[in-house]
């Protein structure tokens, strides 16, 4: 209870530091921008610390977080005073922030009350977030370490862990229990942020100033976010209960919940079936994973996926910041008076707010930079149409974002300087196409409520819609040319033509129409100077996000077997939030401004019924990653480690209190050893990846020669010097504990420059205990409990000379 | 007596009662502070720092030297002296003007008031510890001090400024909240600053920052900055044996209580008149984030917070005493004269019968237990009679101040005169690690070899063996070790021999757990609950 007490109090100082921000960027918002103050306020926090802890002014530890967040309220008050309407602006909104305040901590204590019951860090990729999480808060030096590849820093986009370790830090919380604030923090920060957000472009659009209205359009927004899941769990829950209707369910691509046939193993249900479930819900163990695998050989993972699975992913942790961005480009659209270089010579630390919030994204999760940097640079260029001549508004667009995006490359540049991303071109993707019933089935609700946008944007500027059409048609074929010409050029156009299969172009044609629609919508309403123009120039970019998915993709280390997997996982992640803002202030709007009960019935109904059917996932799913709430609560990630294995959690607990942050200890990579006949260690097997590899680097920070190699090649590409370093490290590991002679394994040692060598249950089980050398006779005994051991090496230092 | 005698009679300078008061309690300051700098254990932050500057001055890497300016100094002194009194001197000659700075205040907390912050500041027990020994943070409270003068009163030349940030940036964090909230305020103000003072100060904290990445000529390690290594230092070490949420519930409840109920009355009335100085923002704010510093560091083990939190309250409690006693002396006593000694008496009956369990060890009986409760009620309807009578209520502050002032007293003697025996400092080196240092140089001037420390005391051996030669920290007992420094428990190794004795490096007072020991250690402050670390100490076996 103290933790999550002391973590929302941390949340809500940083927030306040971020309101003189907010209401700078967001004075227009219902709320001032206070709703969007939590993640500004972390963004600004976190930047603070990362620089000046590259730069060596901030040492490690809370004292250097809480310094951080000093210096940020030094700049608040700074900013603040600058701005002369800042009193005035938080006296007149004070209701609307308040409510921020208010909303913020029922989302937090609300996930917090979920999360208890599932707070284990221990599947999927939770180590390794964990890992970069205790990277962030323990690294000696910064840019961090990368605790699985000691002495080489972080190659990752780890901007996210930064914030995540910030908050940890200043609330004072263990990192483990600080994982599971963290994601609670984050939930809490998108609800608050998306409502902000989608009240603002209601109220823009409807000009109703009712608290009431606008507090709904933002519940509206959040459902959308954060508890709309696949429509898929709808039939699950139909089928855990026995009704398992053939060809409806084939009708709607599910078809992997109809029993199998005889000699059927594929795409069919072959588990239990009398019955399915032992409750109200699917009991079936993790049932709603297939929820975010529904388009085969991707990645269909949603908001509400990702928090009921609960890994601190960047995409994940991104969200807040992704909606401050969206934010910032929906009031650059709304504000007048153009945008130009004098825009910056009247107030540079605007400017240089923006490059910090901005240049984030792709510190954060390197895929949002495109999108919503660029959703800003469209906002900035449509107002400077508005406001300027061509081309004077070109150029005027050209010198507002270009200071903009240089500051922001030169703010973040320590971390570019490290980073090397594993993106290796851009692919026609030519395999089977989407099926039209599985993209209804993931998006249907949100693309329902896109399609109300469109429709009535085209209804109601049908002058300027007829004008616009022709230029926005370039928004569908512009992608379809660059598909076509790529899959030319790699000769493979035709095949790709048969490849797609009639509903892969099916999807192709419906994901275009609405693509083009919507951009017509948007473009006729901006023509008309109408505010609902960005909520349809987001629900267009959202479709585009999906339709682009289709086309193309980035090719990355999952090239030969799912091509497309990353970059569908991605683009369609950011569409499910653009979606999610446009859906709730579109309908809001239309429903505000359709007079005719049949037209709002017409609008509203369909989409509120798909909505409806949506949030089956989530009632479901929820019981059943809780066992119905039967379990004992904690926040603490590890607990599970503390039952299950006491001497490793006290392992864990020694290290962290222990061990200078800079050691570097030894543990099992994920090969396994026995002894063979002839009388030498062999190996027998390895499993590294989504193991237990490498786990108390990930638990504490520290750095071990190697843990999940697979992950290094991802974040490092997988170049040959890269491999054989990584093999040649696992080898020496595996000397430390196969060695047959104690010089031979304190060679090893001296050669990783690791000082301990841990032996506990995942290397007793990796390596046979008769490979394993008598530590004790050449070691020290720094650490025991249980089997659990931890080997030092003999220690002499002179501390007076003779 | 001629008409020109008797006016030279006049105009000659007259003691005053105020200057009486002033001299009477700079020499509390003063005086309290002295006793400490010559008995005090070697405990605290200070005997990891003093141990880092022996180290630096014996030209070792270690990670204990901070290099603030008094850290750079002991270690200077150690070049010819193993005593820690030549540092504390120092760090006691700059606390013992804090008299003066505070008299410079005047103008801002009015005489009386800043007389009474002097007399609140004198009795601060973790200032006292602090102002008065070596830590990296020895001259911090001066400085603050000293600051909150240059601050509060302003008119500094610009190249001074030079000085003063050369000064912060050269000594440990005390003074950060101070400055955060000097510049938070000018911020706020929109006051102007002239682009020449802040390059001066740049210039001063530039070259502070260069000396200690310089390490004062121990080399250059990354870039220092003290006060902010400190402050997070404080996060992360064992400073004292008890966390800082305790030292604060035992020495700091009264500054705490009295100083956030007079900051209260400062920020309500600013509210109501909408208007507020730019000293009392200031003072105001420094308090605030001083208490944040304090909330935030209750798990942790370290005094500092405790003494940045006490500082700012306690200007604030200065003139909110004055006031007290104004509105005391303007009270009605028709009810008071009855009720507060009624209180007094019930109040110390409750006293006297806790002090009895206390010392007994267990709680009394039905009558004694009936009798507490009685007294209790009874104080506490006393109180509350006076406090009905509205022209009495000022009269309150007395009852309210006299247990102030009784524990402010009883807590700044301990740590001031009672030497070795309280939290504050602890962990203290043992005066026995001494006796051991020469015992184990006498053993090694006759058989030679090398003294050996286990590796796990390394850091606490440091300061009681300063000054031997041929010490080691090991693991494991190398070939030529005479004297072994071991972990108690352990077998004794083949071919050597037990020194019998008590051996302790450490030694950790820890403050009273609950009500009943808190009383009885009022009472008696050496029955504390103290903790030695036993250690093992072997000695080759003579050929």
């Amino acid at each position: 209870m103290t933790e999550v007490l002391a973590f929302w109090a941390a949340s809500l100082v940083v927030a306040a530091l971020g309101l003189p921000f907010a209401t700078w960027l967001f004075r227009r918002f219902p709320d001032a921008g206070a709703g969007l103050s939590f993640a500004l306020g972390l963004v600004v926090v976190s930047y603070a610390y990362f620089i000046l802890r590259v730069a060596g002014v901030l040492p490690r530890g809370r004292g250097g977080a809480i310094a951080a967040v000093t210096i940020a309220a030094l700049a608040a008050v700074w900013f603040a005073a600058r701005d002369r309407r800042f009193v005035g602006t938080v006296r007149r909104r004070a209701p609307g922030m308040l409510l921020a305040v208010a909303a913020f901590t029922a989302a937090f204590v609300a996930y917090v009350g979920f999360r208890a019951y599932t707070p284990d860090i221990a599947h999927t990729e939770q180590p390794m977030d964990f890992m970069y999480l205790n990277a962030a808060i323990t690294s000696p030096g910064y840019p961090p370490h990368d605790p699985w590849l000691a002495g080489e820093r972080a190659s990752y986009y780890y901007f996210g862990y930064v914030q995540a370790g910030v908050l940890t830090q200043v609330a004072g919380v263990a990192p483990a229990t600080g994982y599971n604030l963290a994601l609670a923090w984050v939930f809490a920060a998108s609800a608050v942020a998306i409502a902000s957000l989608a009240a603002a472009l209601a109220r823009w659009w409807s000009r109703v100033r009712s608290v009431r209205w606008l507090a709904g359009t933002g519940v509206l927004a959040v459902v959308l976010l954060l508890f709309l899941g696949s429509l898929s769990g709808a039939f699950e829950w139909a089928a855990a209960h026995g009704y398992t209707n053939g060809p409806l369910y084939r009708a709607f691509g599910v078809e992997w919940l109809i029993p199998c046939e005889a000699g059927q193993v594929d795409n069919c249900y072959a588990g239990v079936t009398s019955p399915r479930t032992t409750a109200w819900y699917p009991t079936e163990f993790w049932f709603w994973w297939r929820g975010s695998r529904i388009i085969p050989h991707t990645i269909t993972e949603f908001p509400f996926f990702s928090f009921l699975l609960g890994d601190l992913h960047p995409h994940v942790m991104a969200i807040p910041g992704v909606l401050v961005a969206l934010a910032i480009a929906g009031a650059a659209w709304r504000g007048r008076g153009p945008l130009d270089w004098r825009t910056h010579r009247r107030a540079p630390w605007a400017g240089l707010l923006l490059a910090i919030v901005l240049g984030g994204l792709a510190f954060t999760n390197t895929w949002d930079l495109i999108t919503f940097a660029g959703a800003f640079a469209v906002a900035a260029a449509v107002r400077n149409m508005r406001a300027l001549d061509s081309p004077a508004d070109v150029l005027a667009t050209v010198t507002y974002l270009a200071p903009v995006a240089i500051v922001a490359a030169l703010l973040y540049a320590p971390w570019y300087l490290d980073f090397s991303s594993q993106a290796a071109g851009l692919y026609a993707y030519t395999r089977e196409g989407s099926r039209p019933e599985h993209v209804f089935l993931q998006w249907g609700p949100l693309l329902a409520a896109a399609a109300v946008v469109g429709v009535w944007g085209i209804l109601h500027a049908r002058e300027n819609a007829r004008a616009a059409a022709p230029f926005t048609l370039w928004v569908a074929v512009l992608p379809l040319a660059a598909w076509a010409g790529l899959a030319a050029y790699r000769g493979t156009l035709a095949d790709a033509v048969d490849a797609r299969g009639a509903a892969g172009w099916f999807t192709l044609g419906l994901y275009a129409a609405l693509a083009w629609a919507l951009a017509t919508a948007s473009a006729a309403l901006a023509l008309r100077r109408h505010a609902a123009a960005p909520i349809a120039g987001m629900a267009a970019l959202g479709v585009l996000l999906l339709y682009g998915g289709e086309l193309l993709f980035i090719r990355d280390v999952f090239f030969d077997g799912a091509p497309r997997l990353n970059t569908v996982f991605k683009l369609s992640y950011q569409a499910w939030i653009l979606l999610s803002v446009a859906g709730a202030a579109g309908v809001a709007g239309v429903v505000r401004t359709v007079r005719q009960p049949l037209q709002r019935a017409m609008a509203g109904v369909p989409a509120a019924v798909l909505v409806g059917v949506g949030l089956a996932y989530a009632v479901t799913a929820v019981p059943n990653r809780t066992d119905g709430f039967e379990d004992d609560t904690t926040l603490d990630g590890l607990a599970f480690v503390q039952r299950e294995a006491p001497g490793e959690y006290a392992l864990v607990e020694w290290a962290r209190a222990n061990l200078d942050p800079s050691t570097v200890i030894v543990e099992a990579t994920g090969r396994s050893w026995r002894r063979g006949e002839d009388g030498q260690p062999q190996m027998t097997g390895e499993r590294v990846d989504y193991s237990d590899a490498g786990r108390v680097s990930a638990r504490t920070g520290l750095q071990t020669p190697i843990g999940w190699r697979g992950h290094e090649n991802q974040w490092r590409g997988a170049s040959s010097s890269w491999q054989v370093e990584f093999a040649r490290r696992q080898d020496l590991v595996d000397r430390v504990y196969t060695a047959t002679r104690a010089a031979d394994a304190l060679a090893a040692l001296d050669e990783l420059g690791a000082g301990y060598v841990v032996l506990g249950s995942t290397e007793r089980s990796r390596y046979a205990a008769n490979v394993l050398p008598d530590f004790e006779s050449f070691l020290d005994v720094a650490f025991e409990s249980g089997d659990v051991r931890v080997y030092a090496r003999p220690s002499f230092e002179v501390v007076a000379r003779p | 007596m001629t008409a020109r005698g008797a006016a030279a009679t006049t105009t000659a300078p007259a003691v005053t009662v105020g200057a009486l008061a002033w001299a009477a309690v700079a020499a509390a300051f003063v005086l309290l502070r002295l006793g400490p700098v010559f008995q005090a254990p070697v405990g605290g932050p200070e005997l990891v720092h003093l141990s880092g500057a022996w180290q630096a001055s014996a030209g070792f890497e270690d990670a204990r030297f901070v290099p603030t300016l008094l850290q750079a100094i002991a270690a200077l002194t150690f070049e010819w002296t193993e005593s820690e009194v030549p540092a504390r001197l120092v760090a006691f000659a700059a606390t013992a003007t804090v008299p003066v700075a505070l008299y410079l205040l005047r103008p801002v907390l009015g005489n009386a008031g800043a007389l009474c912050a002097l007399a609140v500041l004198a009795f601060d027990a973790p200032a006292i510890a602090l102002g008065s020994t070596a830590s990296a943070m020895g001259l911090d409270v001066a400085i603050a001090a000293w600051l909150a003068v240059v601050v509060l009163r302003g008119g500094l030349p610009a190249p001074a400024w030079a000085a003063v940030a050369f000064i912060l940036a050269a000594s440990g964090p005390l003074a950060l909240p101070l400055v955060v909230s000097a510049a938070g305020v000018a911020f706020a103000r929109r006051d102007p600053v002239r682009a020449r003072t802040l390059a001066w100060m740049a210039a001063g904290a530039a070259l502070a920052v260069a000396l200690a990445t310089w390490r004062y000529g121990l080399g250059v390690d990354g870039l220092r900055v003290p006060p902010l290594d400190l402050l997070a230092a404080g996060y992360e070490e064992r400073w004292s044996s008890a966390t800082t949420a305790r030292l604060a519930a035992v020495y700091g409840g009264p500054v705490l209580v009295a100083g956030l109920a007079a900051a209260a009355v400062s920020v309500v009335e600013a509210w109501r008149s909408r208007r507020a100085s730019r000293e009392q923002m200031i003072l105001l704010a420094w308090a605030g984030l001083a208490l944040g510093w304090l909330a935030t560091s209750l798990t942790a083990h370290s005094p500092l917070p405790l003494a940045a939190a006490t500082m700012p309250l306690a200007l604030l409690l200065g003139p909110a005493i004055v006031r007290a006693a104004s509105a005391v002396a303007r009270a009605e006593w028709r009810v008071a004269i009855a009720g507060l000694p009624l209180a007094f008496l019930a109040f110390t009956i409750v006293y006297f019968v806790l002090a009895r369990w206390a010392r007994s060890g267990s709680r009394g009986g039905d009558f004694e237990s009936t009798l507490l409760v009685l007294m209790l009620v009874m104080g506490v309807v006393a109180l509350a009679i006076v406090a009905a009578e509205r022209r009495s209520t000022p009269t309150l502050f007395i009852a309210a101040g006299v247990p102030f002032a009784l524990l402010l007293v009883a807590t700044a003697s301990g740590v001031a005169f009672s030497g070795s025996r309280e939290p504050i400092p602890s962990p203290v080196s043992t005066e026995n690690a001494r006796m051991l240092r020469d015992i184990a140089m006498a053993a090694r001037s006759g058989q030679g070899g090398l003294i050996v420390v286990h590796a796990r005391y390394r850091d606490e051996a440091t300061w009681p063996l300063r000054g031997a030669r041929g010490v080691v920290a090991a693991s494991r007992i190398p070939p030529d070790a005479t004297v072994l420094i071991w972990p108690a428990g352990t077998s004794i190794p083949d071919g050597y021999s037990v020194v019998e004795g008590d051996w302790s490096l450490l030694l950790e007072f820890h403050p009273p757990g609950d009500i009943l020991d808190y009383v009885r250690w009022l009472g008696d402050r050496t029955r504390v609950d103290a903790r030695p670390e036993r250690i093992a100490v072997y000695m080759r076996n003579a050929p």
